[in-house]
């Protein structure tokens, strides 16, 4: 293998370990709770941006590419909202309490919230989650989103005040 | 009390990850996927990292398959090579039993998988066609044919009965998809048929019959999910995400059909405009549901278009690779319908099929001469 291209293959893997659980909780969240589906969408992420990388380009800022071949994906998988049932909440850490009690409060909770977060707009939807949830700066969701670092924020103030409306 | 409920489902909701196995499985697909594509880069123009421990990588990658480390013994280039085989090949086994389970590795929900056996079946189709076209069809390579295709619409079934219970337009949208396929490779089989005579004849009237009853099945099937998907008028936006895949793919299959034009004859160009006529119509009416709010049958209409560019597609493909002047074109890109990202059927052209031709032995080359006139074939529309 020549030199260039296993140099490829370990900055590729590095992408890999460093961004892999934060997409797929990007993706699953967005496929509302649809973990095969997120795993997929993670997957087809990085053998896109594997086939993009090997073709010669270059990637300035890795997460919010990342981000924004998984958002194309899921939008182009026509993923829509879901009335699922929410209870994937149960098998997703949201059963870590120390005693019954406090892990059903921790699930009744988070589907409560998690279906107040489905009911507001799409664009504050993806904000707060990228925000809250990913722990992204407002500067990554805007390379994300492609919008103004001024837009993001607030998009970011009145989901969260319509979030808060709503529970 | 009410935010601190909101900081506490953000701060859960961080703990949801990829499991340990969730991560190395895709890490191995990843590295059999890179291992396959041939990089273009020679200079690597990027942002600046940090130190990569290749070391920990090994660790993760210790537990590759067999199938994996066999692909990397013969090396990729067998295994594209392995590709475009056909049964009785030397390198076919390398495709069934290597290559295909390898790229089924990247389906993980249980519609990718039924997605990629739709596709496997259309695979095995499309050899079946040229086996028979090119009289090479016998028993023994039927039986072969038949067992794989009954696996792979048996495999499509079962996972299209979990997709059903989670998504019911998507669970349509495989079962159209496989429906049409078998469809279309039965009525190519019976005009392939036409021309042939005696144990060819015989071989390929056997193949159908078993195409005939595994369809009825997915027919059934289809129909079930088709009710479900009328019903549901709450849908907008997958009403709408499916009239944009379709539209995309009418463009694509009427930019196939202007490149591919030339090569038609008159009869064949009329019947096709005909049909990309029938399919825009079709198209109209999910339109028109759409607009009055009737989002199910849109999107039941909208799948109907897709089936009809499927159809049109597949007969204009072997149109081209089994109609009587040699000089045809010999492949076009393949613009099945986008249902998932899994890998879609890929029509193996002509010239991959007589480029395997050459590795055959003399003798089956002589065989398929004496025994075959391939300006005799025809594919109709009709």
């Amino acid at each position: 293998m020549s030199e260039p291209k296993k140099q490829l293959e370990q900055y590729f893997l590095e992408l890999y370990q460093e961004y892999s659980d934060a997409i797929f909780r990007f993706c699953f969240f967005r496929c509302h709770g649809q973990r095969e589906k997120a795993l997929d969408i993670t997957q087809e992420t990085f053998v896109k941006t594997w086939d993009y990388l090997r073709s010669g380009k270059s990637i300035i800022q890795p997460k919010p590419f990342l981000y924004k071949v998984a958002k194309n994906l899921i939008i182009n998988d026509g993923l829509k909202k879901k009335e699922s049932s929410l209870d994937f909440l149960q098998n997703e850490g949201f059963d870590l309490g120390h005693d019954e009690k406090e892990t059903w409060h921790l699930i009744i909770e988070g589907k409560r919230i998690l279906g107040r977060l489905r009911e507001i707009d799409e664009d504050y939807q993806e904000v707060i989650i990228l925000r809250y949830i990913q722990d992204l700066s407002v500067k990554d969701i805007a390379a994300i989103t492609g919008e103004s670092e001024n837009v993001i924020s607030v998009r970011l103030h009145r989901g969260l005040k319509k979030l808060r409306e709503l529970m | 009390m009410k935010m601190f409920n909101i900081e506490l489902f953000f701060k859960k909701s961080k703990e949801i990850t990829l499991t340990k196995d969730e991560k190395s499985k895709i890490l191995m697909r990843l590295h059999s996927y890179i291992t396959a594509s041939p990089s273009d880069v020679d200079i690597l123009q990027r942002a600046s990292w940090g130190q990569f421990i290749f070391q920990s990588f090994s660790f993760i990658l210790r537990p590759i398959p067999l199938t994996l480390v066999i692909v990397c013994g013969l090396g990729i280039g067998t295994a594209w090579a392995a590709e475009s085989t056909l049964p009785g090949d030397t390198l076919y086994p390398v495709k069934t039993s290597i290559t295909e389970p390898i790229r089924g590795w990247f389906a993980f929900s249980s519609s990718s998988q039924a997605n990629w056996n739709v596709t496997l079946t259309a695979r095995r189709l499309e050899e079946a066609e040229y086996l028979a076209a090119t009289a090479q069809i016998d028993e023994p390579l039927r039986i072969k044919l038949e067992k794989q295709i009954a696996d792979h619409v048996q495999q499509a079934e079962l996972q299209l009965a979990e997709v059903e219970e989670q998504d019911r337009s998507r669970a349509f949208e495989i079962s159209s998809r496989l429906a049409t396929s078998l469809e279309t490779h039965i009525n190519i089989l019976d005009q392939i048929g036409v021309s042939l005579n005696g144990e060819t004849q015989n071989q390929v009237e056997q193949l159908r019959g078993l195409i005939e009853d595994r369809k009825g099945s997915i027919e059934d099937g289809r129909e079930l999910a088709r009710s479900a998907v009328r019903g549901d008028d709450k849908n907008l936006k997958s009403a709408e995400s499916k009239m944009k895949t379709t539209e995309k793919n009418i463009k694509e299959i009427k930019n196939i059909i202007k490149k591919t034009s030339p090569k038609m004859n008159e009869a064949i160009y009329l019947a096709v405009q005909s049909r990309l006529a029938t399919v825009d119509d079709i198209f109209k009416k999910g339109n028109t549901s759409l607009n009055a709010g009737a989002y199910g049958e849109a999107f039941i209409e909208f799948q109907k278009a897709q089936d009809g560019i499927q159809e049109l597609y597949l007969l204009v493909n072997a149109y081209l690779k089994y109609s009587e002047d040699d000089e045809k074109p010999v492949s076009i890109p393949s613009i099945a319908p986008r249902i998932s990202s899994t890998p879609q059927p890929e029509i193996t052209s002509k010239k991959n099929h007589d480029k395997n031709d050459n590795d055959r032995s003399e003798d089956k080359d002589k065989q398929k001469e004496s025994s075959r006139s391939k300006s005799r074939i025809r594919i109709e529309f009709d």
